[in-house]
């Protein structure tokens, strides 16, 4: 029989990665209690393990300039990015390293110091990614936050229009969990659809998801990261080749930064097509039958080879020359893993949409941060390395501050036992069904409707609509009848259902930008159309209708008109 | 999906791997003492199991097949 335990906090942390860890620890410092949950492990498992580690911070003693950094941001995140927020983030960020480095987090030191990158103009630091999760997890211990771990929140219990708590349950024992909670912070990461070339499927829009249903406002969904395809079919083949099992290859395959050819713009290392071609867009050299692409080793530039050669040597367990990965060989490279598949949304590019510099959303005492709060940072693409992590720690502090302060100030609401006794069924329900769908089979149906990249990388009106027809009868029907017939497919079902909307925000949002622009690619709009979509798309959940609306950007941050859409766009899309 | 097998000769019960995995693949056979894959189909191919196993005792192979889901049943 499992047990129902009620735990008061005066803040919630949903989600324990880097974003979580800083929200938890300056919560904790305003002298509340803080309750950290994670739906797997705080400084273990999580997408902060997985990350390459790098983190950018602004430093004006190493002449770093604000408004050239802004503007290189500005380009890259081709004018949809929040300017505000930049220059927050940017400033704050040195704090937020200097709190890294108190704590004893190692950065990549090849000659004793530590190695700093520069990309662009930006400048960057990379954390040893084995050391950072667990240091922050040893932060947020020591400094009294009561971590809880494998246990995925379901739902947000609202009282009078304000955040009084959330409903969740223990993927292991089945317990389930009532929280009565001054704030929340949600920092429970970025979204994908699970799709089998990019192992981030810890990200299932948990956190947009129930924010949404919460009455939470969303943006930033049509933008989607193209993949980046793993090494795996590289060594798959290697390994069948020589007869010998590869050892230590996760950090060769996962995070080869050759394999970055994003939307426009973003291509790190050269790629080329099939025929030998430049690329433009990985996705729609597949459209055009010109796939697989291979990186031309030939091609690299000396900053590129030095950048890799650094890579390998701070990834420590990368050992290319056993799979016969050699850079500075020559020859090319495959670099498709043969399923051009939707990975995730941009670092702060897409989630909750945060209404003032504490990281507060729309709605009273939830708070966003991280990959969940969409401070649009980065616009409609990635703006530069390292901006990730750094965004996850600034904004993770100020949600922590902001949330500590909210629940400081508001008295305590009481819980409404109808409304909690709603929750729970909603929760509970898969678990309670004598029949309906599995989740493994409700996502796979999922992934075929929206992974194949002709829907959402090379998006087009008309697939768009159709997918949607069938992703909407999946959230109306099909996801009602999700069943669990133990606890870990209990969280499946939540899962799944938080796909299945992510799904259908990313298609709303799709249909309604009627242009192109970064990571948002539509072969029917293949232009930008400035000034018309100088905006941002909000999606709202009202009278049960996923409304969707335009958000102009201020004026003051337009590009300016009167240059030649060439200057302000250097890269053009397919069918420009 | 990947995850092949974990050597019950080296596995030392220490559960590392059950922390470490992020889609519960791994559980602890409280009995036994021993790490046991419960929800293979489950598995992203992250490494990070064998990867932080201290005596080695985990494989991960690099395919990426996944079985048939049912609907029901």
């Amino acid at each position: 029989m499992a047990l129902e335990n009620v735990i008061e906090t005066d803040v919630l942390v949903i989600g324990g990665g880097m974003a979580g860890c800083f929200a938890a620890v300056k919560a904790r410092e305003q002298g509340g209690n803080v309750t950290l949950v994670d739906k797997a492990y705080v400084g273990k498992s999580g997408a902060t393990h997985f990350s390459e580690g790098n983190f950018t911070f602004f430093n004006p003693t190493r002449s770093h300039n604000l408004d050239a950094w802004m503007e290189a941001i500005n380009i890259n995140s081709e004018y949809l990015n929040n300017r505000s927020w930049g220059e927050i983030v940017l400033k704050d960020s040195y704090e937020r390293y200097q709190d890294l480095v108190s704590l004893g987090v190692r950065f990549y030191e090849p000659d004793g110091k530590t190695y700093i990158y520069r990309s662009g103009v930006h400048e960057y630091v990379s954390m040893l990614n084995r050391e950072y999760a667990p240091a922050l997890r040893r932060m947020a211990v020591k400094s009294g936050v009561k971590i809880l771990n494998r246990i995925i929140v379901g739902e947000l219990l609202k009282q009078e229009g304000k955040i009084a708590g959330a409903v969740g349950f223990h993927t292991t024992s089945g317990d389930l969990y009532i929280f009565k909670a001054g704030a929340i912070v949600m920092a429970a990461g970025s979204s994908s659809l699970k799709s089998a070339s990019s192992p981030t499927h810890y990200w299932t829009s948990d956190a947009e998801a129930m924010a949404y249903r919460a009455g939470a406002e969303i943006t930033g969904k049509e933008f989607m990261w193209g993949s980046e395809p793993a090494l795996r079919s590289v060594i798959k083949e290697r390994e069948q080749a020589d007869k010998k099992r590869v050892k230590s290859s996760v950090d060769v395959w996962a995070r080869f930064p050759a394999f970055r050819a994003g939307l426009s713009g973003a291509m790190v290392n050269p790629v080329i097509n099939a025929e030998g071609g430049p690329v433009i867009m990985a996705a729609w050299e597949a459209h055009c039958g010109r796939a697989p692409l291979y990186v031309d080793l030939d091609a690299f530039t000396p900053e590129q080879k030095e950048w890799n050669r650094h890579f390998f040597e701070r990834m420590e367990t990368a050992e290319p020359d056993k799979i016969g990965l050699d850079i500075f060989k020559g020859g090319k490279l495959k670099y498709s893993a043969g399923r051009l598949e939707v990975a995730q949304s941009f670092p702060g590019g897409s989630g909750i949409w945060p209404v003032n510099t504490k990281c507060a959303t729309a709605l009273p005492g939830l708070y966003a941060a991280g990959d969940s709060c969409a401070t649009m940072l980065s616009g409609a693409s990635y703006a530069g390395t390292g901006l990730g992590l750094c965004h996850a720690s600034v904004t993770g502090a100020r949600a922590g501050w902001g949330a500590a302060e909210y629940a400081s100030k508001s008295e305590k609401t009481m819980i409404d036992n109808a409304e909690l006794a709603r929750l729970k069924k909603i929760v509970c329900a898969p678990v309670e069904r004598q029949g309906g769908f599995s989740p493994g089979w409700v996502t796979q149906v999922l992934q075929s409707m929206a992974v194949p990249y002709f829907i959402l990388q090379v998006k087009h009106g008309e697939r768009l609509q159709a997918a949607l027809v069938l992703v909407e009868f999946l959230n109306r029907h099909i996801v009602p009848k999700l069943m669990a017939r133990d606890t870990h497919e209990w969280r499946l079902a939540q899962e799944t259902r938080n796909m299945a909307l992510n799904t259908e925000m990313i298609l709303r949002a799709s249909l309604f930008r009627t242009e192109s622009r970064g990571g948002h690619f539509r072969e029917d709009y293949p232009r930008r159309d400035d000034p018309a979509w100088l905006a941002w798309v909000k999606l709202k959940e009202e009278d049960g209708e996923m409304k969707v609306s335009r958000e102009p950007i201020p004026e003051k941050w337009w590009p300016d008109l009167s240059r030649p859409y060439e200057e302000r766009y250097p890269h053009m899309f397919p069918g420009e | 999906m990947s995850i092949k097998r974990i050597n019950h000769k080296l596995c030392i019960g220490c559960g590392v791997c059950v922390d470490t995995c992020p889609m519960d693949v791994i559980r602890l056979d409280k009995k036994r003492k021993k790490a046991v894959i419960k929800y293979p189909e489950d598995c992203m191919l992250c490494l990070y199991c064998e990867r932080e196993c201290p005596v080695h005792a985990i494989y991960v192979s690099p395919e990426k097949t996944v079985p048939i889901m049912l609907s029901w049943g």
